[in-house]
């Protein structure tokens, strides 16, 4: 019998507004002008019958008010230009999957559901300019396809490969090489190590046991790199996680709960009914996926780190999403991009909507974040991902389970997704890379995570799990790898549900599906698990069992397929030395110039509307700050809610005053010049972000993430100086490191191109105040307030600086400061907002003082009026650990004055204008409402 | 009496827990229930005072915002008949908006016959801002109760939020049968279209809807968020006794059951 599709298309009747985006972005991005572009949404249903469809239609499908349907039949006949896309066959589509699931609730005996968009344009356009806007606009390739036919069969239906033996015993070096490239991305010694294991055994390997190996011990999941012996010029140093360690253990912090064991780690935060809580804090990125999808990547970023929130201990509830991007030039031409590679503009637009599509429906504030944009970043960008939790601190560890406890999977179904997803993001980016691991690549389905995480929740408070764990890199492998690691674990593959048929053994095993759970929880808890989970639509399975082996051993239909020593799996890694050396930076120069003859009128005007420094508001509008009611200072402040915040107050427990304050810092091109001064230049950024909002910097936490080009000699040692210099401060500074996650695959190479993107370490800092009512937003409040200029200008160097970079260099020497200096600095900040003497603070940041002095008058709708010596410097150096304080009266900025360590620069002003003087007269005279104008202007074209 | 309010929960909805909250600050009872403890009649709606459709993207908002849990909802006509003509209150806030309206309980209590829908906002996309709301004249509800001219303060946060109806006359008609519940409003306090005073392009202003008895309202700015001081984006400026703006609503609701 053939098989039976039908297709409902469904328009809109009351013009839709996306019609309108996409031709702004087609003329905007593309230079071409489309006056006519309709959209279609198609509804294929298989096994249906067209009376079906036709009920479903106008039940479900169609809004009786807005739009119009049409059953096997197509819109816009006279529109013969146009393109039906349509998600490949497997990859997720959320859509789909709950109109599927409705219709099979509503009692329709569907078989399979897919949704495609028809563009449809009329002939004012060429074949060619409609395959330019299929390509570079509408479709991703990696994911989608077009439609050029109606689809025949909607069921995928893959053929499935037997378990392989592999005969590793006799494998050559060149043959153990090629069995790692592109597939376990293993090193030779690696290699060698499990051939050797195999020797022992007596027997071949099975694909699983393979794949099982390299994910664990790949850069990603492993950290290898960072476990490494390290040989520094020649002298033997410690392993950059050892540097983590020491620096935790001198620290000895007595709120950390967790650093480094758990997917995240936590803090005592505060008290509220009797419960007290702690704070789950995690960041990591996820480039290669958003390399190649955008939208997906940032989408299954996203959901992934706030899956490592919810799977810290026995689960927490997830309270803020953070994102950070480094992307390349949005502007820069279309021919120049590389080959294998996206357009920065492209990418920039997709991870904005894949972070606000998944965050939103999860109901997550996204409150922080930044952009920072560099030509280096095309071929490569890098995208940081951040969450928070909250959590009881009784649920905060996880329990050991035992002999019998079942291993519990909880949410999404398998399917081919993201296979060597752990693998390939360890990997460089190449001109190959699109098309080979086209399935490291997913679509995230967030109400199946929220919904999971909800059930999740209840059966944490019922006191079900032992523990609990998210499936992340490696899925499977890596969630039951570690929690059986110290006893022993069976598991039946053939329990896994499936998104599809034809999943061999090691795919089931590894498979990166998004959205899944996996919990350790006694036997006898299984009836009270269903009945929660059949509440909250979950799906749920037992995956298999703990044992007393201590041996990872795997059976699919009873064959068995995988059987491993845990001691091996999790220690057998050979130990890697990584070999540093020192080198010299080729080609740095100084910015020079005359201060008597620069403009600095003109100066600021640029340096305020340069992308790094532009509002993002268009960006964070889109993003919900509001959502669970706990924002006390969102992304944006001051009295049109248009000034940026820098950091951001959350009061995340309804029965207690305390707040949360975060922060973060980076600026890649330092770390070109210098990466030890680059990197405490990040770290006092963090610092910076939240002491200047009220943060204790007793209580204040750290997450670090270093997001490298692939080793390298020389690069390693950047690397080892970075984790030098931010271990240093905080053991300095006593805010110990309790979580962080590295990814050094920072490289793109072709035949002939090969580029570096720059090295970036981001600082992530959490602090706490007692009292949210103790902490201050940056905007101006007053006229007639003192202004201080608070931080030590002795190595205020331009290096790294916009103005700088606006010159035509980067600049030989990075701002630094003395640490003494700096933490004197922060507590006397910390008291005089305590004491109400500061209403207003932000720290500087790139652009220098006058960027930071302009941003806290936009918020405030005031003026300033300043007086400078040493112009450049004091206006324009990125001085680390500055700030720019408003003081309540003269009395609180004498106070200050006191310590040496601030000046009064002026006053505020009630005429919303900015006024610099020196010793001359006026060297800037501009209204505030002229530079608030170029400061909003150049992020609003790429989202109209 | 504490009226006993029901936050529906489901697949998808976000904004339960804090609007569960803004209920207990303004002297109610509130309990979450997922739809299918009502489905499988472990939970009955006639239990409760007030029923909420709390904020969130029910189903995804896939297909379109608010569709999938109408169609759900629709299983329990009968209950839902019979609790809005008893001394009971609704409320849809958002997402909960959407349900309603696209249930046709708003405005007109045509079940399963919608009259009006919400679509995309002009820019096509999600928006989150603070908006000002302006509660007219002449509506009377006993969710509105001491509101009439005042102007509000409320976060908006959706994509998918401009009032549309069938033709103008029916559009119209939403003003002279005093349905209007709130209008954003722009810097001179006027009803307006202009974004970003208006977020979505709604004719008129039109943020939310009551129905014919006034017991059902529906807006889509979440009143929930500004329940306490801090919520304020000014709080800072605001004076030591100031009163949340929007707890006022949930309020009135425990006041009707007093």
């Amino acid at each position: 019998m053939p098989v039976q599709i039908q297709k409902i298309s469904v328009i809109s009747k009351v013009g839709d507004p996306k019609e309108k985006h996409f031709k702004h972005q087609i003329k905007e991005f593309l230079n071409t002008d489309i006056h006519h572009l309709k959209i279609i949404k198609n509804f294929y249903l298989q096994g249906l019958s067209e009376t079906e469809a036709t009920d479903i239609a106008k039940n479900i499908l169609a809004c009786p008010i807005t739009e119009e349907y049409l059953i096997n039949d197509d819109f816009y006949k006279d529109h013969t230009k146009r393109t039906e896309i349509a998600f490949q066959p497997g990859v997720m589509n959320p859509e789909a999957e709950t109109v599927h699931d409705n219709l099979i609730d509503s009692g329709y005996k569907v078989q399979a559901t897919a949704v495609s968009f028809t563009y449809c344009f009329i002939n004012e356009l060429s074949d060619v300019e409609l395959s330019t806007i299929k390509n570079r606009l509408l479709m991703n390739s990696q994911i989608q396809m077009e439609l050029l036919a109606p689809p025949k069969n909607l069921l995928v239906n893959l053929h499935s490969e037997k378990t392989q033996i592999i005969p590793i015993r006799t494998m050559t070096d060149e043959e153990l090489m090629e069995l790692s490239d592109y597939k376990l991305f293993l090193t030779l010694k690696e290699m060698r190590t499990i051939k050797d294991y195999y020797k022992k055994l007596g027997r071949d390997a099975f694909d699983v046991e393979l794949e099982t190996l390299a994910q664990t011990w790949s850069e990603h999941c492993g950290h290898k790199t960072f476990k490494a012996k390290v040989i520094l010029d020649g002298q033997e140093k410690r392993s950059i996680i050892g540097l983590v360690r020491d620096a935790e253990k001198e620290i000895n912090h007595p709120d950390v709960i967790s650093k480094f064991e758990d997917n995240s780690g936590v803090f005592r935060f505060a008290e509220a009914d009797g419960v007290e809580y702690g704070i789950c804090i995690k960041a990591e990125t996820h480039n290669s996926p958003s390399g190649l999808d955008p939208y997906g990547g940032a989408m299954t970023g996203t959901g992934g780190v706030i899956r490592d929130i919810a799977g810290t201990g026995k689960g927490a509830k997830n309270i803020s999403s953070i994102n950070i991007f480094c992307l390349g030039d949005p502007d820069m031409d279309i021919k120049d991009v590389l080959p294998g590679c996206l357009h920065p503009r492209r990418i920039l637009t997709g991870v904005i909507e894949g972070v606000r599509d998944y965050g939103n429906r999860m109901g997550i504030p996204t409150n922080n974040g930044s952009f920072h944009f560099h030509k280096d970043f095309g071929p490569k960008p890098t995208v940081l991902v951040g969450a928070d939790g909250i959590i009881p601190l009784k649920y905060a560890k996880k329990g050991q389970c035992k002999k019998g406890d079942l291993f519990i999977s909880f949410g999404g179904k398998t399917g081919q997704d993201g296979i060597h997803g752990a693998t390939f993001s360890s990997a460089e980016m190449t001109e190959k890379t699109s098309q080979l691991n086209s399935g490291a690549v997913q679509i995230g389905n967030a109400i199946e995570e929220k919904r999971t995480f909800d059930c999740l929740i209840e059966l944490r408070n019922m006191d079900l799990f032992t523990a609990l764990t998210d499936c992340g890199a490696g899925g499977y492998s890596s969630a039951v790898g570690e929690m059986g690691e110290k006893t022993g674990a069976e598991v039946h593959l053939e329990n896994i549900p499936l998104k599809y048929p034809g999943l061999s053994s090691f795919e089931k095993w590894i498979s990166e599906s998004q959205e899944r759970m996996v919990a350790t929880v006694p036997e006898e808890h299984l009836n009270k698990i269903d009945k929660v989970c059949k509440k909250y639509n979950v799906e749920y399975f037992v995956l298999g069992k703990a044992t007393d082996t201590k041996r990872l051993t795997i059976y699919d239909d009873g064959e068995l397929v995988c059987d491993l020593d845990m001691e091996f799996l999790h220690d057998g890694q050979p130990l890697e030395t990584i070999t540093a050396t020192t080198y010299k930076k080729e080609g740095l120069k100084d910015a020079e110039y005359y201060e008597e003859e620069i403009d600095y009128e003109e100066a600021t005007k640029d340096i305020i509307s340069h992308l790094n420094i532009a509002s993002k508001e268009p960006v964070i509008r889109q993003y919900d700050h509001g959502v669970q009611g706990t924002c006390v200072e969102g992304p944006l402040c001051g009295k049109n809610n248009d000034g940026p915040t820098g950091g951001a107050v959350m009061k995340p427990l309804a029965n207690s005053d305390a707040a949360l304050i975060l922060g973060h810092g980076l600026n890649p091109v330092l770390n070109r010049i210098d990466s030890y001064a680059g990197s405490l230049w990040a770290y006092y950024e963090a610092m910076s972000n939240v002491i200047a909002l009220g943060g204790d910097p007793d209580r204040t936490f750290m997450i670090e993430n270093h997001i490298w080009p692939k080793p390298t000699e020389t690069n390693l040692s950047d690397l080892y100086k970075s984790a030098m210099a931010l271990t240093k401060a905080c053991k300095f500074f006593k805010t110990p490191i309790i979580s962080g996650k590295d990814s050094l695959s920072s490289t793109y190479k072709s035949k002939d191109i090969f580029i570096e993107v720059p090295p970036v370490v981001c600082v992530s800092a959490r602090s706490v105040n007692d009292d949210w009512k103790k902490t201050i937003s940056p905007d101006l409040k007053k006229a007639g307030s003192p202004i201080l200029l608070m931080g030590d200008y002795n190595q205020a160097f331009l290096g790294g600086s916009i103005f700088s970079e606006r010159l035509g260099q980067l600049g030989t020497r990075v701002p630094e400061i003395k640490m003494e200096t700096a933490k004197d600095i922060f507590y006397r900040i910390y008291e005089s907002i305590q004491k109400g003497d500061i209403i207003s603070a932000s720290d500087v940041s790139e652009g220098g003082s006058i960027i930071t002095l302009i941003e806290m008058a936009i918020a405030g709708k005031k003026g300033f009026n300043i007086q400078v010596k040493d112009k450049v410097r004091t206006l324009f150096a990125e001085v680390p650990a500055a700030f720019i304080l408003e003081m309540k009266d003269l009395n609180a900025a004498d106070r200050l004055i006191e310590s040496e360590l601030a000046v009064q620069i002026g006053t505020t002003t009630s005429i919303p204008k900015a006024i610099v003087n020196d010793h001359k007269g006026k060297i800037i005279d501009l209204e505030i409402s002229e530079l608030e104008k170029l400061w909003k202007e150049p992020f609003t074209k790429y989202f109209d | 009496m504490k009226p006993k309010v029901l936050i529906l929960i489901t697949d998808g909805i976000n904004c339960n827990v804090e609007t569960g909250r803004a209920f207990e600050l303004a002297g109610a009872v509130s309990e979450e229930v997922h739809l299918n403890m009502i489905l499988s009649g472990e939970k009955n709606i006639s239990d409760y005072d007030i029923l909420v459709f709390s904020g969130g993207f029910s189903y995804g908002d896939d297909v379109k915002s608010g569709k999938i849990l109408a169609h759900n909802l629709l299983k329990l006509k009968d209950e839902l008949l019979q609790f809005i003509q008893g001394k009971k209150l609704i409320i849809g806030i958002c997402n909960g908006f959407q349900v309603l309206t696209t249930l046709g309980i708003l405005p007109y209590n045509n079940l399963g016959n919608p009259d009006v829908s919400l679509y995309w906002n002009d820019n096509a996309h999600f928006e989150c801002r603070w908006v000002d709301l302006k509660i007219p004249e002449n509506v009377n509800s006993p969710w509105l109760k001491d509101l009439n001219g005042r102007i509000l303060k409320i976060q908006a946060a959706h994509a998918e939020g401009k009032l549309i109806t069938k033709t103008d006359n029916e559009y119209q008609a939403l003003f002279d049968k005093e349905l209007v519940a709130f209008q954003y409003v722009d810097e001179n306090k006027e009803p307006t279209e202009k974004y970003p005073f208006n977020p979505n392009g709604s004719k008129a202003g039109v943020a939310g809807l009551i129905d014919i008895t006034g017991k059902i309202l529906g807006m889509m700015p979440h009143p929930e968020r500004n329940v306490e001081k801090f919520h304020h984006p000014n709080f800072r400026d605001l004076p030591v006794d100031h009163e949340p703006d929007g707890l006022k609503i949930f309020q009135n609701a425990v006041d009707y059951f007093n």
